[in-house]
């Protein structure tokens, strides 16, 4: 039944965006630049890290051809405003939307006139008005992807506990992962009494991360967790959680630290409060920084092919390649296990019961 | 005198020094005296701060394990207030500068060290 749906929902995800794949596929007009090859690979490795308003499989750049599907623009700018990032044909034209002109430029809307006109200031940096944003953008699609497969492999798998104690299908190989998350991460961490309510959060932090850390890996070409906003929304949900779970002892904790004298209190209340946002600004900074890099020096390494043009940095190239793609699948499983088990411990600070040991 | 009696008249006294004590730094230095919206800010810093510590004395007992959690929302809310309220008319003039940033958050800080060591009573008790 489960699977049944996900080939109906796949099915239709795949002939819909082929309807704009084809519509993408289009011959754009004008004169393709030239670049030097570094320039290119620079360009190549921007695009692939940066979000985007379109999902780009492949581009031919000598024939300015774009192999992908259009995304839907949402604006709020006077009005509501909806309509097909192919309007933007990957910035060489303006968006029409409601009388309102829109151009992208460097990955950014901003409100023009008719002919596109972009004033800049001194650091080149347009002034023209930025719409609010809340288009579905590449990252945003892949969320949406990733929460729609989370969502279909776990009712899956609580479902088919249902008809026996054995989980079925793709369920055998993510419930070893589920008790090992409960057993190893939550339990020591948190404590018995308190875990299971922080159960559900852990566990879709953990496999959210993870795979959005695989799709990163994939030629996609996408990079959510190495989205600075991305980690700092997650770090923001620990860091509430943290927070509202706190108990009068973790409180005190930080700001009358028992068991030290008063002139030390005084030293540490500030910076156990510095350390209230700190943890979850290391969170943010830890997944962003670790994607990023991984997406960079992979991405520079394949491109060594194109610099080098000859048989040994071809195969040197794809060695390395090969070898740090392992690697990243270690890491993007590490990453996602980091976060959870980071957020578990400082939940575990918050809800600790402390008794008579702090008062040595 | 309870807690909040106490912590009102210890707000409001080293408010008023403070505020004596920038207004005689800024008359040394020859700066505007009442610029920058100062009186308003301290005023603001002032009530605000009385009334995050209102919300946590009468719900000091009812909420107990949630006091920090309370103080750390009311810090919020000072800063909700500084970005709807002071910080527009701060950017008027295109940015942030020293006189403007210390006429609000000279106040803001006092204030908020008044609150934590309120706050370390709760948790004491």
């Amino acid at each position: 039944m489960q699977s049944k749906f996900l080939v109906k929902f796949l099915t239709i995800t795949v002939l819909v965006f082929s309807f704009h794949l084809n519509a993408q596929s289009e011959e754009h007009e004008g004169t393709p630049e030239q670049f030097d090859i570094k320039t290119e690979i620079k360009e190549s490795i921007n695009h692939h890290i940066q979000d985007s308003y379109d999902f780009i499989f492949f581009s031919d750049t000598e024939k300015n051809k774009h192999y992908g599907f259009s995304l839907p623009v949402i604006l709020i700018d006077e009005g509501f405003h909806l309509f097909s990032s192919s309007k933007f044909h990957h910035g060489e034209t303006v968006a029409e939307s409601n009388g309102k002109y829109y151009k992208l430029y460097h990955n950014k809307i901003y409100r023009t006139d008719a002919e596109g006109t972009l004033s800049l200031d001194e650091h080149q940096h347009p002034t023209n008005i930025k719409p609010l944003d809340f288009s579905i953008t590449k990252g945003v699609f892949m969320i949406m992807i990733t929460g729609v497969l989370m969502l279909l492999l776990f009712v899956g798998l609580a479902r088919s506990f249902g008809k026996g104690p054995i989980a079925k299908g793709a369920g055998r190989f993510f419930e070893p992962i589920i008790i090992y998350i409960r057993d190893d991460i939550a339990r020591p961490n948190i404590g018995e009494t308190k875990y299971k309510k922080y159960m559900p959060y852990l566990l879709t932090v953990f496999f959210f991360v993870w795979f959005l850390n695989l799709f990163g890996l994939t030629p996609l070409g996408v990079n959510v967790t190495g989205n600075i906003a991305v980690t700092f929304a997650l770090a923001v949900l620990t860091f509430i959680i943290t927070q509202f779970s706190g108990n009068k002892n973790y409180w005190k904790h930080i700001f009358w630290m028992p068991g030290v004298p008063v002139p030390m209190k005084f030293i540490l209340a500030p910076i156990e409060l510095l350390g209230v946002f700190i943890k979850p600004f290391a969170l943010m900074i830890r997944l962003y920084a670790n994607i990023m890099a991984g997406h960079v020096v992979l991405m520079s390494i394949i491109a060594l092919v194109f610099i080098f043009q000859n048989w040994i940095g071809g195969a040197l190239s794809l060695f390395l390649a090969f070898f740090l793609s392992i690697i990243e699948l270690l890491v993007a499983a590490l990453q996602a296990y980091i976060f959870t088990l980071l957020s578990a411990l400082y939940f575990g600070f918050a809800v600790e019961e402390h008794g008579l040991e702090d008062e040595h | 005198m309870d807690s909040f009696s106490k912590f009102s008249w210890t707000l409001i006294i080293v408010l008023t020094i403070a505020f004596g004590i920038h207004i005689f730094i800024l008359d040394q230095l020859e700066l505007p005296l009442f610029d920058n919206r100062i009186i308003v800010a301290y005023l603001a810093n002032c009530f605000l701060a009385l009334a995050i510590y209102l919300s946590l004395f009468l719900l000091k007992n009812k909420m107990s394990e949630q006091i920090g959690f309370l103080y750390m929302g009311g810090s919020f809310v000072k800063f909700l207030f500084f970005f709807i309220f002071f910080y527009p008319s701060y950017k008027l003039d295109g940015g942030l500068d020293s006189l403007e940033f210390a006429a609000f958050f000279v106040p803001y800080v006092i204030s908020l060290i008044l609150e934590t060591l309120g706050v370390i009573e709760f948790l004491k008790k």
